[in-house]
């Protein structure tokens, strides 16, 4: 048995006192009365022995003395059995996403938890230190090892829920870590939902280490969970978004209710979706927006009754990148096919100069065709077939006929083209100048087909791509895949990469699956919960006050002797 | 004992009787002698030798028949207050029950020799333990006063029946017996009341008890005295005890009152938290005020 108050074994002063006000009460009044026949009458009373009212009084200071000692152990609070022989604790306080479910008593689990953590803290013996960790978004050490109540109850109070995913596996381990250099009387204890990856081994290691205990919070409950919200730009350039929403239904029943989307706050869309139980789906939205913002997506349950249990899985939120305009300036030999690709492309202007421009803005293409400028201005610059070397190549000679040497990358320039086993008419040998660096798409076996130069070390020296062939002589196939190579070069030039996605996981479905079958031994939770039981108190105070009662009781029932 | 305002209030009650009775001198109530009084009684025939003036001369001229015409003599009633003195009236606290019944004697005799009836006290235990004679005017009120003022209860219990059988033994003619006492008599107050209705008298009794008597406030233990008898008891009083006793303290008033009314006797039951001008009122209130 283990004293958590030493300090309130001074109040066992209180049974002199006790025993004191016991023989002041003892004493007997003496009363005159008018008429004692009219007391004997009332009371049918017959003289008793006064030894009978003598034990009577003993047994109301023996009640007394039961009272006082009941109250002064409840106050002392001994731990007694298994948790009176834990050793220091380590505290793993699961703080993830799923922890911000709604459990039955309208609590949150992780104040649930807490208040488990705080029974924990506040039972604890004078002697025995606590560590708390917390498993989300990383794994924290809100207190190392402490004997301040006071202390590990503020800090316990700070616990924020997060919207992470736990990582309670690296907590464990941690925790484990720490439990080892404490000694074999130390334990680890876990407090958490287990909603999370690796959910079942952790809880066999558990039931296999005698050293970690844990106790789950929460019930099983009803879940439907918004799992991803992702949305990108068409890939064919076309500047609305496609938008894919995953859902899941983690409950019992089939579960009806629409997914609403909104940019910046107006509705955009509603899909009616019905899921069976356990059933995760995608759905893809076409077409959604032009515009830039926020999309936000949000589950809204059917049924009234449906007890959606963590709000926080509900809705997801992305930011959908504007698509920026672009001004093209076409200088060089008029290619008509080039000049109704380029128009061709959205939110884009094209217009022939004469001379190639000095500067060029930050919303502005140059592209070069046919006539190589010595001086390729800073910016954004398409060279298509250079026919002269300029301050950024020198060019060698025309290979008459050639192919790509392998398929070209599928990214940048070349993203979606296969062009490899074309003949390419017009490719030239190039020597890049000095200082420049280069992402070749396509190469051929003497020279790059396709290729972007930038120079890193010139603060506004642009992207410069470089189209190494006579697109008009090549084959025709090739012409097919013309506005495809177009729409990544004013894709490119404008900064905007199609395949970027932008998506706030805010939780993984691991965290979403709230009825999740875990096979928890009960002497583990026993242990975690007899550690921060308070087993003794409790009934003692309740004792004192049944004791008290019966005291009243028989005081009530005092006859005359 | 009173102040001038109590007194003067007073002299506008008197105590009622419910039949005339023969007193010493003339007064202001209807005496049993009948005589020179105001008040028509009766016709009785002329018989020889008889005053002339008392015979009815208009009866005579229509009937030629001599008829006397009597009239109801007023005069004094004799009151005579007997004060329990015994033990159990000291036993309250500062002797209150005691000192209540002096002040309601005192008043009664007042009324009484304002009236110009003739009053006498008896303070008794088991036996009259002291006497104040019948005595008739206001003058007499101040000696009257002065008997009852040094009273203080006897060292003796309660035998109501032998005190009034020993009062009676000074008291030639009857009147109005007041008993004013807690009549905490174990043997009651039956066998008393019935010796002075048998000898003509009209009581009444007032009752006086202290509110603590009918239900004690003080709740433990106590060892309990009998003022009375000397008799002790340990008790631990509580609150079921206290509510046995109360309502065996009623039922005793309800036992008093009813020995009194089954026999015409007029009852009061006095507690000493209600002041004692209003008992008298309740005494008189059939009584023509402001006669």
């Amino acid at each position: 048995m283990i004293i958590t108050n030493g300090a309130a074994l001074w109040l066992a002063l209180l049974i002199p006192v006790v025993v004191f006000a016991y023989f002041i009460r003892r004493k007997i009044r003496r009363r005159v009365v008018s008429a004692m026949f009219l007391w004997d009458e009332a009371l049918n009373s017959a003289l008793a022995p006064v030894r009978g009212f003598r034990v009577r009084n003993l047994l109301a200071l023996i009640l007394a003395l039961l009272v006082t000692l009941a109250l002064i152990t409840s106050l002392v609070n001994p731990i007694v059995g298994n948790a009176g022989r834990v050793g220091d604790l380590a505290l793993v306080l699961d703080n993830s996403a799923s922890m911000s479910a709604r459990d039955a008593n309208g609590q949150t689990r992780l104040q649930n938890a807490r208040e488990l953590a705080d029974r924990i803290v506040a039972n604890k013996p004078d002697e025995r230190e606590i560590l708390v960790l917390t498993t989300a978004p990383d794994v924290e050490i809100v207190s190392g090892f402490s004997k301040d109540f006071a202390a590990l109850r503020r800090r316990l109070e700070r616990v924020e829920p997060s919207n992470q995913p736990s990582e309670l596996r690296a907590a464990l381990e941690k925790a484990k870590f720490f439990q080892r250099a404490r000694g074999e009387n130390a334990k680890v204890i876990v407090l958490s939902d287990f909603a999370c990856k690796d959910a079942d081994e952790i809880v066999d290691e558990i039931n296999r280490d005698p050293a970690l205990a844990a106790a789950r919070i929460g019930a099983p409950v009803d879940n439907l969970a918004l799992l991803n919200l992702v949305a990108r730009r068409s890939p064919n350039g076309d500047p609305t978004f496609e938008t894919l929403v995953d859902v899941a239904n983690y409950s019992d029943t089939t579960a009806e209710f629409n997914v609403e989307l909104e940019l910046n706050g107006e509705l955009l869309d509603i899909l009616p979706l019905e899921l069976e139980p356990n059933e995760r789906a995608q759905k893809i939205v076409l077409n959604s927006s032009e515009q830039g913002g926020t999309l936000r997506a949000r589950i809204v349950p059917l049924a009234l009754d449906f007890n959606d249990a963590s709000p926080l899985d509900d809705e997801r939120e992305t930011t959908l990148l504007e698509f920026p305009a672009l001004k093209i300036k076409l200088f060089g030999d008029r290619d008509l096919f080039l000049e109704t690709v380029l128009e061709a492309q959205p939110n884009a202007t094209v217009e022939r100069v004469a001379q190639p421009p000095q500067t060029l803005a930050n919303d502005e293409l140059l592209i070069i065709s046919g006539q190589t400028p010595s001086e390729i201005p800073n910016g954004a610059v398409a060279i298509i077939a250079p026919t002269a070397s300029c301050n950024l190549f020198e060019l060698g000679d025309e290979i008459p006929e050639t192919a790509l040497d392998g398929e070209p990358l599928d990214e940048g320039l070349a993203r979606y083209l296969k062009f490899n086993g074309q003949t390419l008419r017009g490719v030239r040998k190039v020597t890049i100048a000095n200082g420049y660096e280069t992402s070749v798409y396509a190469q051929a076996p003497e020279a790059p087909v396709l290729f972007e130069m930038r120079n890193p070390t010139a603060q506004d020296s642009g992207r410069v791509f470089v189209l190494n062939f006579a697109t008009a002589e090549s084959d025709i196939g090739l012409k097919t895949l013309f506005p495809i190579l177009f729409a990544n070069l004013v894709g490119e030039a404008r900064g905007y990469n199609p395949d970027e996605t932008f998506s706030r996981a805010l939780a993984a479905p691991d965290e979403a699956n709230l009825r999740r079958e875990l096979e928890l031994t009960d002497a583990n939770t026993e242990l975690a919960t007899t550690a921060g039981r308070a087993p003794i108190w409790l009934l003692c105070a309740a004792f004192a006050l049944l004791v008290a009662a019966v005291e009243f009781y028989l005081f009530c029932r005092r006859r005359v002797e | 004992m009173f102040d001038s305002e109590t007194l003067k209030k007073f002299e506008f009650l008197s105590i009622a009787s419910s039949r005339p009775f023969a007193g010493q001198t003339s007064g202001s109530r209807r005496n049993a002698k009948l005589g020179g009084g105001l008040e028509f009684a009766e016709y009785r025939d002329y018989a020889f030798g008889e005053d002339l003036r008392n015979l009815d001369w208009n009866v005579y001229a229509r009937f030629e028949s001599l008829y006397i015409k009597r009239f109801q003599e007023e005069g004094d009633v004799p009151v005579y207050c007997f004060l329990d003195a015994s033990r159990s009236m000291g036993s309250s606290a500062d002797s209150e029950k005691f000192e209540y019944a002096k002040k309601v004697v005192g008043a009664l005799g007042y009324i009484s020799l304002a009236r110009l009836d003739s009053v006498a006290a008896f303070a008794i235990t088991n036996r009259a333990e002291d006497y104040f004679p019948l005595a008739r005017g206001k003058e007499r009120f101040l000696a009257f006063a002065r008997f009852l003022e040094p009273l203080e209860p006897y060292d003796a219990a309660t035998d109501i029946t032998s005190a009034v059988k020993d009062a009676l033994k000074k008291i030639a003619k009857p009147g109005l017996a007041i008993l004013v006492g807690d009549c905490f008599d174990p043997n009651g107050l039956d066998a008393a009341l019935e010796r002075l209705l048998s000898r003509k008298f009209e009581p009444i009794v007032l009752q006086i008890y202290a509110p603590d008597e009918a239900r004690p406030s003080e709740l433990g233990d106590f060892e309990f005295v009998d003022a009375e008898t000397g008799v002790t008891r340990k008790v631990t009083l509580d609150e079921r005890a206290v509510k046995r006793y109360a309502k065996r303290f009623q039922e005793f008033l309800k036992a008093t009152r009813e020995s009194c009314v089954t026999r015409g006797v007029r009852y009061y039951a006095a507690p000493t938290n209600v002041p004692f001008d209003s008992i008298l009122l309740d005494v008189a209130r059939d009584i023509n005020v402001g006669r």
